[in-house]
């Protein structure tokens, strides 16, 4: 619970919560039934009206509500006590009646102050060190392999045109032209149908690929073998493809250097969640939980 | 390295005609105090780098993807509204295709296809008031009124609590009661602390040739009861640049005039170039493209500069529906009623009104070119989400709302709560797509300028359009559209004028699927016009569509037709086109008439969000309230013609 305490430490957090901390310890120390004799003294004295006033007004300056008590005449403090002492007995009375038990409002209230406090306190996170960095890099070498890259150029064969002896006829006529002329990367528009998307891709993971030209497409292109002769056709969507597909570079894992920036942004995300989690099961690590008939989260 | 959505455009050739308009009146003095400011938005005064974006448009261009409309917990009311994790960095993340915590569900969610641009675009009323109380950020703490915000926000960190202290932050110009307590928890420096977090997420995921991300806030003024006059701002600057101004705020002022004066004083001081992007006009209560000034005064020569220089953009599609047209105003126009929102921001119903809407808007801004001179509403289209949960989501078959209060099936995962803006009356959009010469801040904001960019609902439709009066036919068929459009037209967002004698203008125009989504349904041409009597006209053409269809004799198409099954979701792809081209050429023009054409481009019917939900509870989609069914669609920025002097 260490940022919960931070926070509490904080004077103006503290002064406000004082407040909630008297009366927790003012409800312990009373059974909730009857109310004993002191507990049924309220007294009214210049620091519980300045505190009253302060709540009233949504706003915490002593500096500010002292001056304005003092300028207060009798009638004007006189009617003040009178609107606290009412407001007191009936908080007291509608504690010791029970009221503020199964009440879900007061409940949710009560939790989503506790959530605010934890939302305000994740802000900033402890920042890693070198080691933690590279052990983390370490441990999740997977996150940070860079999938293969592909780099080839396609003639595009339209589905939705016709060719005459059919799509398939078309293609293998092509790819015989192209082969014959030895035609090169920077040739293929000279023989395409207009393909919508690009035309050229250098350097790119297969994803962007399969978006473009669907699945299928991407799993043929994955199963050839880079070479300066043209290939296919492989079929997408839209039709057929030849392609010259000159380059593959292999999926590799880059040196923690290289990555340096990704791994602690990585890292900073992780505690960004991890210290809002923490601080949640630490709060639930201060009970007794006890389970009847009832699976546990953590079973293993 | 472009997107792999990119269009591979050719390089080597010349472009067209210029299109900023004539500089002749720049000199003219603004009669009103009012206005006094906006004297300086003479063109004369633009730095020429800025000015010549036209002249200098580029021959060669890409195809990259952005959202210019998006919320963090840095807004007072996404943060209010339970998106107190989101910041604008995680934001941008997100958008880079970063897996982030969302919101609400606590769980990861990744970005189907990342984004090549974005602006984090919060609230500058208040802006991060919330985060500043959360860090206990000692320039707000040091002053009384920042120590009562604490206070109020530390017995109740929720919408309760500051916010008791504040006011609802985000009404407008403080009043006398109030001057005091803004002089000091919205005081330059507490302005400054917050702007700062946005610099930096900007500045920190700018990844140029990849992910360009740009400076930009909203302007978020409401009068009249809940008339909506929100405008997103952009600057064209680097993080240093964005350092050196504080967002205008329309607790500085409600009126649009005072932003453009603003715009206008800041650019002469720090050089940087700002353009303001007007959204939802569908709920401004028709005060949105009014024939009149903020004073009701009738726009003059002065006030439509100013609004074509500091407006070049209208945002028409966003998750509070879409903004092209009314099925009242239009109802000839059989695709009209889609996605029509018809309340205002607090909820009362809101009339259609010809203000409200992009197409008589442009419409209108005919009209007042034929009387001042000058075109105020001379606008290219985009779209964006406005989304209020950090993310940038658009899928219909993973859409996360408008607000997190309001995540879809909400009250199935976490209990009753009050839903603002339900998500089955939201919809899942938009997106805005720009043709650029690389993506950087100079090339997303020169493309921003020169209206070359476009509107989708979502949908990464490719759509090419220009125009000109050397298109033949057969140039439909041209392997590389982009390359005889550059050549011997003007694209999208620009203008043409002196039609030579005996000849109309035609547009080139290419469109494919996204190949991710539905085919295409058919390209229509939207022209308006304003005839000799000053009187507004507009037709609708379809001018290319698919599957071998025959127009009626009064230019109709039938339906496409809907493969989508109610029970499952799924719909197929065996009807309609992947893609679409044509050479339309006027065949009503008249070279004495004012006239603009823009494009719509429709997919063929796939599920709406609204029935998948309904799929997935186990409902009838009729519970939702909400077409079952979609044509999503994309809005061209329009080309204008304007008859020689």
């Amino acid at each position: 619970m260490a940022l919960i305490r931070k926070l509490l430490k904080e004077p103006l957090t503290h002064f406000v919560l004082l407040g909630g901390l008297l009366f927790a310890v003012y409800a312990a120390l009373n059974p909730r039934d009857t109310l004993d004799a002191s507990s049924r003294v309220i007294t009214v004295d210049r620091e519980a009206l300045l505190t009253f006033l302060q709540y009233r007004n949504s706003a915490f300056e002593p500096g500010y509500f002292e001056a304005q008590y003092d300028a207060m005449s009798d009638e004007q403090l006189a009617e003040l006590a009178e609107s606290y002492v009412r407001e007191e007995a009936m908080a007291r009375e509608a504690r010791a009646l029970g009221l503020d038990e199964n009440d879900y409002v007061i409940r949710r209230r009560l939790v989503q102050k506790i959530e605010y406090l934890v939302a305000g306190a994740e802000l900033e996170p402890e920042p890693p060190t070198e080691a933690e960095l590279r052990a983390y890099y370490d441990e999740h070498r997977d996150d940070f392999t860079q999938d293969a890259e592909y780099t080839f150029t396609h003639v595009f064969i339209d589905a939705e045109k016709d060719h005459p002896g059919g799509m398939l006829a078309e293609a293998q006529r092509l790819l015989a032209q192209l082969r014959a002329r030895d035609a090169g990367f920077n040739d293929a528009p000279g023989y395409s149908d207009r393909f919508p998307y690009q035309r050229n891709f250098v350097r790119q993971y297969l994803r962007p690929v399969a978006q473009v030209f669907g699945p299928d497409f991407a799993a043929q292109l994955a199963t050839l073998q880079p070479s300066d002769n043209w290939q296919g056709p492989l079929s997408s969507t839209f039709g057929l493809h030849l392609v010259l597909f000159t380059d593959r570079s292999e999926a590799r894992t880059p040196d923690f250097e290289e990555v340096r920036a990704q791994v602690l942004a990585a890292v900073e995300e992780d505690r960004r969640i991890a210290t809002r989690e923490t601080l949640l099961d630490e709060l639930v690590d201060q009970y007794d939980v006890r389970y009847v008939d009832v699976p546990t989260g953590d079973a293993g | 390295m472009p997107g792999c959505d990119s269009i591979l455009a050719p390089e080597g050739w010349e472009t067209g005609v210029a299109g900023m308009k004539d500089s002749t009146n720049s000199n003219r003095r603004f009669g009103r105090a009012a206005l006094a400011g906006c004297a300086a938005i003479a063109l004369a005064a633009i730095p020429a780098y800025q000015l010549v974006a036209q002249q200098d448009a580029p021959s060669a261009t890409d195809l990259f993807w952005g959202e210019l409309h998006l919320h963090s917990n840095h807004s007072l009311d996404a943060y209010i509204t339970d998106n107190t994790t989101v910041t604008p960095d995680m934001a941008y993340r997100y958008a880079r295709g970063i897996p982030i915590e969302q919101p609400g569900l606590d769980r990861k969610v990744q970005i189907r296809r990342p984004l090549d641009f974005m602006a984090v675009t919060d609230h500058a009323e208040m802006m991060g008031l919330f985060t500043l109380l959360n860090r206990a950020d000692e320039t707000l703490l040091s002053t009384p009124w920042g120590r009562r915000a604490m206070a109020a926000h530390v017995r109740d960190p929720g919408r309760n609590g500051a916010m008791s202290v504040t006011g609802a932050g985000m009404s407008g110009p403080p009043g006398p009661d109030e001057a005091e307590m803004m002089s000091q928890i919205q005081s330059d420096a507490v302005r400054s602390a917050a702007w700062s977090v946005e610099i930096e997420a900007a500045e920190r995921n700018y990844v140029p040739g990849t992910f360009t991300t740009l400076f930009g806030w909203e302007w978020s003024s409401v009068v009249d009861g809940g008339k909506n006059l929100h405008r997103i701002v952009l600057a064209n600057t680097d993080g240093e640049g964005a350092s050196g101004f504080i967002p205008y705020s329309s607790q500085d002022s409600q009126r649009p005039e005072d932003l453009w004066s603003w715009m206008s004083a800041t650019r002469d001081r720090t050089g940087i170039d700002f353009i303001a992007i007007p959204h939802n006009s569908n709920i401004s209560g028709g005060l949105m493209f009014q024939m009149t000034d903020s004073d009701g005064e009738p726009i003059s020569a002065a006030y439509a500069r100013a609004r074509q220089l500091w407006e070049p953009l209208v945002e028409v599609t966003q998750a509070k529906g879409t903004s092209e047209v009314h099925p009242e105003i239009a109802p000839y126009d059989e695709f009209a009623e889609f996605e029509i929102r018809r309340k205002l921001l607090i909820g009362t119903p809101t009339p259609a009104d010809a203000g409200d809407y992009a197409r008589s808007a442009l419409l209108r801004g005919l009209q007042i070119q034929e009387r001042t001179g000058v075109n105020p509403y001379n606008f290219g289209m985009i779209g964006s989400t406005d989304s209020h949960t950090g993310l940038s989501s658009v899928q219909e078959s993973d859409f996360y709302g408008k607000l997190v209060s309001d995540i879809p099936l909400s009250e199935h995962v976490l209990g009753p709560r009050p839903v603002i803006f339900p998500a089955w009356e939201m919809g899942a959009s938009g997106r805005v797509a720009a043709w650029a010469t690389e993506n950087t801040r100079e090339g997303i904001f020169a493309a921003l300028r020169r209206k070359e960019v476009y509107a989708t609902t979502g949908t990464r439709i490719a759509l090419r359009m220009f125009g000109g009066f050397n298109f033949t036919a057969a140039d439909a068929d041209a392997r590389d559209i982009a390359a005889v459009g550059y050549a011997r037209g003007i694209p999208m967002g620009g203008d043409l004028t002196a039609a030579p004698a005996g000849r109309a203008p035609s547009l080139l125009i290419h469109a494919a699927r996204d190949p991710l989504s539905g085919n295409l349904d058919r390209v229509q041409v939207v022209k308006g016009w304003v005839d000799e009597d000053g009187e507004a006209h507009e037709r609708i053409y379809n001018v290319v569509w698919s599957d071998d269809r025959q127009l009626d004799a009064d230019g109709n198409l039938p339906a496409v037709g809907n493969t989508v099954d109610l029970a499952t979701g799924l719909y197929t792809n065996t009807i309609g086109a992947v893609q679409l081209a044509t050479v339309w050429q006027d065949p009503d023009f008249d070279p004495d008439q004012a006239a603009f054409y823009y494009v719509r481009v429709l997919e063929i019917p796939t599920p709406r969000h609204s029935l998948l939900d309904a799929i997935a509870l186990g409902i009838d989609v009729e519970e939702t309230g909400q077409p079952a069914t979609i044509q999503e669609r994309a809005y061209s920025s329009p080309i204008w013609y304007t008859p020689a002097r």
